[in-house]
This record gives C-alpha cells, sequence and structure tokens, in this order.
C-alpha cells in the first residue's frame, strides 16, 4: 500500500518557526513529527549569575507577545525565594496588567492568525480585503489590551514597570479612570465577538477514552486562575507549583529542539497532556464572571468543551472574562501606599506557575546569599502541549482523510494553531550527560 | 509631532539584533529630536502606535539568499511592496509585510513610512553583531541622521 505525507516546510501564522512532517496511509498515520528547527533557547543559561531583579526584564524578552506572562512567573518565582507576599492593590494591579496581555494575545490570535483558517482564508490580509470590519474590530479590541499594559507597564510595546516585589510605580486612581471607557466599549466589543467567533464552522473532532485529554491548569478558589493557584487536572492532580518537576518530566525527541513535557509514571510514549484556554476553561468554569458563563450559555457552549478546534471559542470566552475582571479591578482600585515590597537577597530557590495567555508558564531558580542566579528553569506552554498537538494529528488523519490532500494540510495547520503555539518560546537547551563505556 | 524610529527584532539572536543596536545609537545622536521604540514581536501593535504619525522609520535584519551579509536596502514602505512571504528572520507573529498591509486596508498607516534593512548572517542565540552587519549598523545610522539634519529623503548612496 502506497504511503503518503504531508509535508509544511515552514508554518505560518504561527509564533517563531516550525515544521510539520506526516507520514499515513489508508490504514492509518505512521509518523507524526511537528519540528522545531530554531536554535535553542539559551535563556536559562543566560540568566546565570545575574542579579535576581533583572530576572523579570530578560525572561520577557523570550516571547514577543507574551512578556508579562514571563515576567509574572519571574517575579512569583523570586518572591517565592525570598518569602515576600503580594497582596491587595499590588496583587490586583497584576491581574490588572494580566488581563491586557490576555486580550492583546488572545485577540492576535482569534483574528489574525487563527480565524482566516475558519473561512478559508490564507491570511489575516485577505480576510481584511472581504470584510474589513470584523478585523477592525479585532484590531479596535487589541488596542484596549495594548493600553492596559501600556498603563501598568510604562511604556509601548514592551512593559518594563514590572518588578521583583510589586511595580516600580504604581498608577493613581485618576491614571486609571480613563481606562474605564475603554474597557466599558471593549467589553461590549468582546461580546460581539465571542458571538461572531460561536458562528465560525467548526470542525468536528473529540478524543474518547482511552485517548481523552488530561486538561492541566492553574486552580483558585475564588477566582479565575491567573497568577496563583494549585496546579490541578481533568485526572485527578492537585498539586503545588513547588512539586511540579515531581509530577512533570521533560523528554528530548530527535526531531525537535523543544524538549516534549510528559506527566511522569506513564508508559512510554504517554503522559501527554493539555494546558491552555480549554484546559482553564474545563477546570475553572464555575469561577467565570457572571456575563461570562451567560454569554456561553446564550451561544450554547458547554461547560466542558473536548474540540480543540473550539478553542478560539473559549479564547474569545476569556477575553470577555479579561475585560469583565478588569472593570472590576479599576472600579475598586486605591493607590497603595508603597509600590513595592522590599527584600532581602538571601540563598534560597524558588518556585511559580502563572497562566500565560497560551497556558501554565513554570519558572524555577536557585539563588546564591548575594541573590545571583546560580540555576534557571523555564518550562513554557507549546512545550507542555507538543505531544498532544501530535497525537491531535494522529487522531484527526483518519478521520479527513478523503478529504484532497491540500485540504487535508490546511485542516493540519489548523490543528496545530488550535494551541496558539509559541514555538520561539518552546525552544530551549538540552543538557546532555555523556558517559563512556569502558 | 516628532519622527517616530521602531526598531524590529531580537537583541538576543546576534544578527536579528540590527534594529536594536541601530535604535540604542539614534537614542544618542538624535535624542529628544524623535521617539523610539523597539518592538521585539507584536508587529500587530504598531499599527496603533504610527496610526497618527506623519514619518516613521522602521529598522529591521533580513534575511536574503542572494545578498551579501550587510546589504543595506531602503524602501519606502508605503509605494514598494514588501513580499507577504519575506522571510524576515525576527519570530514576528504577523510578519511586518503584512502589518503594513493591514494598516493600508484599515486606514492606519503614517504619512511617511521608511524601512531600513540589513541582511543578516546568523541569527542564533547570542549577543553582538556579525562584522558586515555592524558596519551596515553605522551606516544606517550615519544615513538617518544625515535625513533629520538635512532634511534630503537618502542620505545613503550605495544601497
Amino acid at each position: 500500500m502506497k504511503s503518503k505525507t504531508i509535508k509544511v516546510d515552514y508554518l505560518a501564522r504561527v509564533e517563531g518557526e516550525g515544521a510539520l512532517y506526516i507520514r499515513y496511509d489508508e490504514t492509518g498515520v505512521d509518523d507524526v513529527q511537528l519540528k522545531i528547527f530554531e536554535p535553542p533557547r539559551f535563556f536559562e543559561a543566560f540568566l546565570r549569575g545575574r542579579d535576581y531583579l533583572e530576572a523579570p526584564d530578560i525572561t520577557a524578552r523570550i516571547c514577543g507577545i507574551c512578556p508579562v506572562a514571563y515576567q509574572m512567573s519571574a517575579v512569583h518565582a523570586m518572591e517565592n525565594a525570598l518569602g515576600i507576599t503580594i497582596g491587595g492593590e499590588l496583587r490586583a494591579l497584576r491581574r490588572l496588567l494580566y488581563c491586557g496581555e490576555w486580550i492583546e494575545s488572545h485577540v492576535l490570535h482569534i483574528y489574525m492568525l487563527h480565524a482566516p483558517d475558519f473561512l478559508g482564508y490564507d491570511s489575516a490580509v485577505d480576510m481584511a480585503r472581504e470584510h474589513p470590519e470584523i478585523v477592525e474590530r479585532g484590531l479596535q479590541i487589541k488596542k484596549i489590551g495594548n493600553a492596559i499594559v501600556s498603563l501598568l507597564g510604562g511604556r509601548e510595546i514592551h512593559p518594563v514597570n514590572v518588578r521583583v516585589g510589586g511595580f516600580y510605580r504604581a498608577p493613581t486612581v485618576q491614571e486609571l479612570q480613563p481606562l474605564r471607557e475603554q474597557l466599558l466599549k471593549g467589553r461590549d466589543m468582546a461580546i460581539d465577538s465571542v458571538r461572531w467567533v460561536a458562528s465560525l464552522p467548526v470542525p468536528e473532532f473529540e478524543r474518547d477514552a482511552p485517548f481523552a485529554y488530561e486538561f492541566v491548569a492553574l486552580s483558585h478558589l475564588d477566582e479565575y486562575p491567573m497568577n496563583e493557584g494549585r496546579i490541578v487536572s481533568s485526572g485527578g492532580l492537585d498539586i503545588s507549583p513547588q512539586q511540579y518537576e515531581d509530577y512533570f518530566t521533560e523528554e528530548h525527541v530527535e526531531h525537535s529542539n523543544a524538549l516534549h513535557s510528559v506527566l511522569k509514571g506513564r508508559d512510554e510514549g504517554e503522559g501527554a497532556y493539555l494546558v491552555g484556554p480549554m484546559a482553564r476553561f474545563n477546570l475553572n468554569f464555575d469561577r467565570l464572571s457572571p456575563l461570562t458563563r451567560e454569554l456561553a450559555e446564550e451561544i450554547n457552549f458547554p461547560r466542558f468543551c473536548g474540540n480543540p478546534f473550539q478553542s478560539i471559542i473559549v479564547r474569545s470566552l476569556e477575553v470577555l472574562y479579561a475585560f469583565d475582571e478588569a472593570l472590576r479591578i479599576v472600579d475598586s482600585y486605591q493607590r497603595p501606599e508603597q509600590a513595592w515590597v522590599d527584600g532581602t537577597p538571601t540563598a534560597a530557590t524558588g518556585y511559580a506557575v502563572t497562566e500565560a495567555p497560551r497556558g501554565l508558564l513554570y519558572h524555577h531558580y536557585r539563588l546564591d546569599e548575594e541573590g545571583k542566579i546560580s540555576a534557571a528553569k523555564i518550562v513554557a506552554p507549546t512545550s507542555q502541549n507538543q505531544k498532544t498537538i501530535e497525537d491531535d494529528l494522529r487522531h484527526l488523519l483518519p478521520r479527513y482523510m478523503h478529504m484532497p490532500e491540500n485540504e487535508l494540510r490546511l485542516l493540519c495547520e489548523q490543528s496545530i494553531r488550535n494551541y496558539d503555539p509559541c514555538i520561539s518560546c518552546a525552544t530551549h537547551f538540552l543538557k546532555l550527560h555523556l558517559e563512556k563505556n569502558e | 509631532m516628532k519622527p517616530l524610529i521602531i526598531s524590529l527584532g531580537h537583541r538576543f539572536r546576534q544578527d536579528d539584533g540590527f534594529g536594536p543596536t541601530v535604535l540604542d545609537a539614534l537614542r544618542l545622536a538624535l535624542e529628544e529630536r524623535a521617539d523610539y521604540i523597539e518592538s521585539v514581536g507584536d508587529t500587530a501593535a504598531l499599527l496603533d502606535v504610527w496610526r497618527d504619525r506623519d514619518k516613521v522609520f522602521l529598522i529591521d535584519a533580513c534575511y536574503d539568499d542572494d545578498s551579501p551579509a550587510g546589504q543595506i536596502f531602503r524602501l519606502d514602505a508605503l509605494t514598494e511592496s514588501l513580499p507577504a512571504d519575506n522571510p524576515v528572520a525576527s519570530s514576528h507573529a504577523l510578519n511586518i509585510a503584512s502589518a503594513i498591509e493591514l494598516g493600508r486596508l484599515t486606514k492606519a498607516l503614517p504619512q511617511l513610512l521608511t524601512m531600513y534593512c540589513a541582511v543578516g548572517k546568523d541569527f542564533a542565540h547570542g549577543t553582538g553583531l556579525s562584522p558586515p552587519v555592524m558596519v551596515a549598523a553605522e551606516r544606517v545610522v550615519a544615513s538617518i541622521t544625515c535625513e533629520f539634519n538635512t532634511g534630503e529623503k537618502s542620505c545613503m548612496n550605495n544601497h
């Protein structure tokens, strides 16, 4: 029986660079390789010897789309190491900043990168030629996310105001107030956005037991997770961020520079899990705002989503939630007396997990007595999803093999974009230990 | 309104740091005469940034098999088209050609948009530019500074 291959040498509309190779025949899929050929990340090595205060700004440069996520995981890990606790308005401001990044990142992905797949366009530019009003709405919503990040981050494009212990400067109540009007307008547009995204034609795809997803996300008693919580899963996991490396490990696969994260203690080839909007939504639905839940009900969206092609709808609901949450924070904000809490450098180890737009982002640092970083470990969401992305393709192809080859290739690309992979985040350096047998 | 100078690219990716290197030097040379933004990925955000501007300069590294490292291209990005699959090396989620085209379609472009690109050869992680790209950076700094000082559209005679 003749086998066929799908090769995409350059995956468009994913952050970074990647390639896809699938070998299959009529009986099924032989091989799937999502290749990451970007040079390995050197940031973990780059951080060694640096002062603990530098970590937020250095790690923010790992990804141009989600710098806040890297800053948040870095500051929380450093605060965990130094025994600093952030509460009250400083905590709320961080959550507001994260709302801004979720809006920016999700809307970029929904409107510019993923929606063209559902509507049969090659790109957002092609979509904008026929539907300029849709793309314009996406840009307007995104602009409000940018405004939040600019205001709290201290400058346009790349935030610099975040520091270990809080912020370099906390905004006044008056400075935050102009955001309110924008947020109200943005929330209305986000509602329209949910309705529009829900109308897109979604390919059917579910994975039933024993191939069902294991969803992993943060979970917090009182709020939809962003900056803190326990790591929980649909398989019953419930651990603290400090225990992350006891339950998850990274494996090197030959075809990729990125390490694949898997759950420990599973049979070889198993252990894949799913992080990101779907996992957050499925594990924390009841902590979404009433308005967000109301919209989910209006569009008949289930409270447990098992089809990754519907992740675009979940993202749109999270955008709405982020506006709602941002409004709540702005309305109750009182400027804190101090913009940051001081810490004393000491030899210590710190861990943190926060919810980047794409999912769990783990940071682990070891500091020496002067507060210099002696070891750093960063696990990005895309490396945690990569095995699941490949597994999806293995399960997807047999169902759609009847399609013309070009359409099948596009469907595979769309399937990868379900995860909004940030490939430049996912690649980092693998340390090899060589031992010679005598 | 002051001209806006935007660098694209990653300062920890060797020749991809061409844009930030030029930006750093122009900050020192031109000081308050321009506004400056270092963009590291979200090119869609530039539409808001440059929408109401009179004059914007974009500085980026590019990759071109047919040109030597350090080759400089100066483009009027409003009249000369960039190929949509322009292999700009940085990991921009939306490439700069698409961002400009989206700006055109949504009427979010500045009055003047000048792009300086230099061909890079090494985009691996690390700091520092290769020698030909460093020379290109110096020439682009001189060219833009000259443009500010004399009002000449291009102070570069070999590109």
